[in-house]
């Protein structure tokens, strides 16, 4: 076996070389500041901000002469924590984080605080780091508040399945979102049966929630009027299809959130309305903390959704209201074009 | 395949010590090594000297130790010539099991111990499926894989919440074992250097020992190890405890390294796994060929690739695509120095 | 798996004696199949209904597609297409990207199926000239060709006023329309496989191929088809998949691969080629599409699902495996 023994011996001239050169003083002459951003990761459950990277933080970054590093979470939490090695070997001023996998967002949180790097978070609270988005459970009461308007309206609040299509991948954002829609339709029907609330495992992904939800409405036969609510578009959307592939005896209504598949011209019929984060445009917010670091004079730490450091506020549409907003992919080209605008006051209808 | 055998038995005692240079520069082991050179040097061009830093050769090593104990112990399963594709499930069970026994009160040893034997059972469970009923490996493993994936999530839905807890994960931080999987001495992980200390015992076991004798000849050819006496059903069944056991330590290990136990750890590290071992020099077709030392190397050039493009902040799916291209080159440069072809 | 190869140069059993194994994979199966069904019953009478029926049914559109594309694999001895979802994901991408262009539906139905054909033809030829093992080449061009799909398409969104999404949703003859073209397939490929010289040289080839080169088949044109004929057929489900969901994901690939391997094996097709029934298929892909929805009449949640299907496929291969073994002797 001298083969391996040689490629041993390979591997260690390699490992030692490297040890070897190991430059030991690294000069810096006036660092420049560098903003980091670390993405969710693979699209889905997150809604946007998934692979096509984050244009408005990097033409901010590039307006104010800063440099700029971007690496993604992969949704996937081992990647994640090495993202979190990576941003302190980079040196990076501050990191804008939004973590799909919040559960490692301790562990990440103890290896920046180490580096002494600033962060912003998106949408998910963590002690320490600069709270900026929605309030993800305002966002879910107004959404089923909304979608409880319609059913009291329609069904005089008696629905006879109310489907809850979780994500539970995305934690404590599904309990405050899903939970928190439904905390929403009971503020408008409060007396629907607790028996009527069917939650389940529907990923956020169509692929996932549509069969899932067909399954649930073949176990009860007699459900005819059926209402929706979830953590994402995509999730409530494929529950509606369910319904719809299941016979004409259904009635759905469903109303989503994230406000993916509630823009363009590309709207399922029975999705009612959603509540637009306009989550692409978040970086716009973020230069208001990130300038105030930049000049040392860092805000106080505000962490939590109740306390945030910069609140986005979420914008409830119904199908009709949002009939003139574009998706995703226009929006933030036109937010490009003046940054100094937020997609909120551009799109959201007043 | 036994022609293959006797080929590499031979070459083994009858090459000139010129014949094995020549021989090691290109074979799977050169390739890699020469495309580490390759992308090392791109990298110091291109992302410049923070390549050498202690830092970044710390945080190479730091993250691919805990998937190279996982791969050199499934690497006897391949040996042996049964496939586990149950090894990222297992991870995920495992780490969940850990954590949710800590939660409960259970002292940290313990509750290793009862992860590890829980995967133990359960890898026995592959063994009997196809030892002693005959099943096809792929698909007996590819059955646990889906079926530990589901139980994993069974026990972590069924977790006590702590404070603002997920439902998706068992968060838990086990101080003791966190600041060991982070430890190092010098620029060198802790982790990395019994995992590398494990490359070397292992090798050492397949080349030198009767054991790894056996296990080769299991799986190169079945039918004469069966002829010349050897305890086949028995050695298969010990490479898939022993998968089984990597895979589990690997996931209590998660579980110090991300202070949480998610039970979507280890999605897809089937596949990632096997295609740096084939990389190496293994095959998930046939038992009796590859070595830990080149699963090691194949591991190695993913990792430092996949560095290149984290310090270049470059499209996340890059790695991706470079571990396909990479399998392709790899396989067909064996093929043309008269590796197995197919038809 | 020094058994999968070794088999190859077994002299192929008399087809007479294959039929009947394949018909009694086809009874315990429906055997198996019928037992769940009535327990289902038994539990909850209302379990037989046309809801049920439709669940069901809507289960298994996609991976009944895509099992028999990677049966027709496996039978022909090309081991296991690993990104066969790659083709399904290829031809609903393009066919978003066709129809915002305006294309009339048949053709950019046939052009993206063509799409996907292409990219068999690829793999194919990564097989037939570079020589690389099938299951090699497609788990690289599985991982690189996500990879791909990821950084090209991002996201895809069917328009729900077009005739796909119809298809998607609408019933016909009391089946799913989406159902019917799983239903033809079967027929066409247990037909195709059994009565046809071409489909023989499949059989043939993935049986013995050493044997069959010898009596002039051509392995190379054998494994192109081969190749070529998944991602067609992947493609076809790649219609589906787009009628079923209105905003198309390149990883959503990853929630099909495993069923569709566990069908087919479920089924008794032979990992090492030249044995296997689509009748079997068909009911293997009908029974596993009947547990989850089994499952949420006897009010499991949806979590345990995936344990209960890893289990049952342990037990089954392993019983088909000694009931090989017991007819066959060691």
């Amino acid at each position: 076996m001298s083969l391996n023994k040689s490629m041993a011996i390979k591997t260690i001239a390699i490992i030692s070389a490297l040890a070897f050169i190991v430059p030991t003083t690294s000069a810096t002459a006036a660092p420049k500041f560098k903003l980091c951003v670390a993405l969710g990761g693979i699209p889905g459950i997150l809604g946007a901000l998934g692979t096509t990277g984050d244009p408005i933080a990097k033409a901010g970054a590039k307006k104010r002469g800063w440099d700029y590093y971007e690496v993604s979470n992969k949704l996937d939490a081992p990647t994640a924590v090495k993202n979190a090695d990576l941003i302190v070997q980079q040196k990076c001023s501050a990191l804008i984080q939004f973590n799909g996998r919040p559960e490692v967002n301790p562990t990440i949180a103890k290896k920046l605080a180490k580096a002494k790097i600033p962060v912003i978070t998106y949408d998910i609270a963590q002690p320490g780091w600069y709270f900026l988005g929605i309030d993800n459970l305002a966002a879910g009461k107004a959404g089923g508040a909304a979608l409880g308007k319609l059913i009291k309206e329609k069904w005089n609040c008696q629905p006879d399945l109310v489907l809850e299509s979780h994500g539970y991948g995305a934690g404590i954002v599904d309990a405050m979102r899903t939970g928190g829609m439904v905390e929403g339709l009971k503020s408008v029907c409060p007396d629907i049966d607790k028996s009527k609330f069917k939650p389940f495992e529907g990923n956020g992904e169509i692929a996932v929630s549509q069969p899932a939800a067909r399954d649930i409405l073949a176990a009860n036969p007699t459900a005819k009027k059926i209402a929706v609510v979830g953590l994402n578009d995509a999730g409530v959307v494929g529950s509606l299809l369910a319904a719809r592939q299941l016979g004409s005896g259904y009635e759905a209504m469903g109303w989503g959130q994230d406000g993916n598949l509630i823009a363009g011209d590309k709207v399922d019929p029975d999705l009612k309305g959603s509540v637009l984060y306009f989550l692409e445009g978040y970086s716009a917010y973020a230069f208001e903390v990130l300038d105030a670091i930049a000049k040392k004079s860092a805000p106080k730490m505000r962490d939590g959704a109740v306390n945030p450091a910069i609140l986005v506020k979420p914008c409830p549409v119904s199908a009709a209201q949002a009939q003139g907003i574009p998706v995703d992919s226009v929006r933030i080209k036109k937010l490009a074009q003046d940054p100094s605008k937020t997609l909120y006051s551009i799109y959201c209808p007043k | 395949m036994s022609k293959n055998l006797t080929q590499l038995a031979s070459h083994d005692h009858k090459m000139t010590s010129v014949e094995k240079m020549k021989k090691s520069l290109s074979g799977p082991g050169g390739t890699i090594v020469l495309g580490l050179a390759i992308i090392i040097g791109t990298s110091a061009l291109w992302v410049g000297k923070m390549t050498f830093t202690s830092f970044n050769v710390y945080l190479i090593l730091s993250y691919l130790a805990i998937p190279l104990i996982i791969g050199i112990f499934a690497s006897f399963s391949l040996l042996a010539g049964v496939v586990d594709l149950s090894i990222g499930a297992m991870v995920a069970l495992s780490a969940v099991i850990f954590a949710f026994c800590c939660i409960n009160g259970i002292n940290e040893w313990i509750s290793a111990l009862i992860a590890i034997l829980i995967c133990l059972g359960f890898g026995a469970i592959n063994g009997v499926a196809i030892v002693v009923f005959g099943a096809n490996p792929i698909a007996a493993t590819l059955g646990s894989l889906v079926g530990l994936r589901g139980l994993a999530r069974i026990i972590s839905n069924n977790a006590p919440a702590t404070g603002s807890s997920s439902t998706d994960a068992i968060p838990l931080m086990v101080t003791g074992l966190n600041d060991f999987t982070e430890s190092q001495v010098s620029f060198m992980p802790v982790l990395f250097i019994i995992a590398l200390a494990l490359v070397f015992v292992t090798q050492g076991i397949i080349s030198m020992t009767r054991g790894g004798r056996h296990i080769r000849a299991v799986g190169g050819d079945i039918t004469a190890a069966r002829r010349a006496g050897l305890p086949t059903e028995r050695i298969k069944f010990l490479s898939l405890l022993a998968s089984s056991f990597g895979a589990s330590i690997g996931g209590i290990l998660y579980v110090g390294k991300l202070g949480s136990a998610p039970v979507t750890l280890g999605t897809n590290m089937e596949f990632t796994i096997y295609a740096a071992l084939m990389i190496g020099g293994y095959s998930i077709l046939r038992g009796g060929v590859g070595n830990p030392m080149g699963g090691f190397l194949g591991i190695l050039i993913i990792a430092v690739f996949a560095n290149l493009v984290d310090n270049k902040g470059l499209d996340i799916r890059a790695a991706d695509i470079f571990v396909g291209f990479l399998l392709l080159v790899i396989v067909y440069l064996d093929i043309r120095r008269g590796g197995d072809a197919f038809e | 798996m020094t058994h999968l190869s070794s088999s190859r140069f077994k002299v192929p059993s008399l087809r007479k004696s294959a039929d009947s194994e394949y018909l009694a994979t086809i009874l315990i199966l429906l055997a198996v199949w019928i037992f769940l069904v009535v327990i289902s019953v038994i539990n909850r009478s209302d379990f037989l209904s046309k809801a049920t029926f439709s669940a069901v049914t809507f289960n298994m559109c996609i991976i009944g597609i895509l099992a028999i594309g990677q049966g027709f694999v496996v039978i022909s001895g090309g081991i296991l297409d690993l990104s066969i979802t790659v083709s399904m994901l290829i031809t609903s991408f393009m066919i978003v990207v066709f129809y915002d262009r305006g294309w009339n539906t048949p053709l950019l139905i046939i052009v993206s199926i063509l799409c996907a054909g292409v990219f068999g033809l690829f793999n194919s030829i990564l097989v037939v000239w570079l020589r690389i093992n099938p299951l090699i080449v497609t788990l690289a061009t599985g991982f690189a060709g996500g990879g791909v799909l990821l950084i090209v398409f991002d996201r895809g969104l069917v328009d729900p006023k077009s005739s796909i999404a119809d298809f998607g949703t609408s019933h016909l003859f009391g089946f799913p329309t989406a159902w019917w073209p799983m239903a033809l397939l079967t027929i066409g490929a247990h037909f195709f496989f059994k009565y046809s010289r071409f489909g023989r040289h499949f059989l043939a080839v993935g049986g013995n191929p050493l044997s069959s080169k010898a009596m002039g088949i051509s392995l190379k044109q054998m494994r192109v088809a081969t190749f070529v004929g998944a991602s067609i057929i992947g493609g076809i489900a790649g219609i589906v998949f787009a009628g079923f969901t209105p905003e198309i994901r390149p990883n959503a690939g990853t929630y099909y691969m495993l069923p569709v391997i566990a069908a087919v094996v479920l089924a008794g097709f032979s990992l090492a080629g030249g044995r296997g029934s689509f009748l079997a298929l068909f009911v293997s892909v009908g029974f596993l599409s009947t547990i989850p929805t089994a499952l949420v009449f006897f009010g499991l949640e949806s979590i345990w699902q995936t344990f209960i299907q890893g289990f049952i496929l342990i037990i089954a291969v392993s019983i088909d495996a000694y009931r090989i073994v017991k007819v066959k002797g060691r």
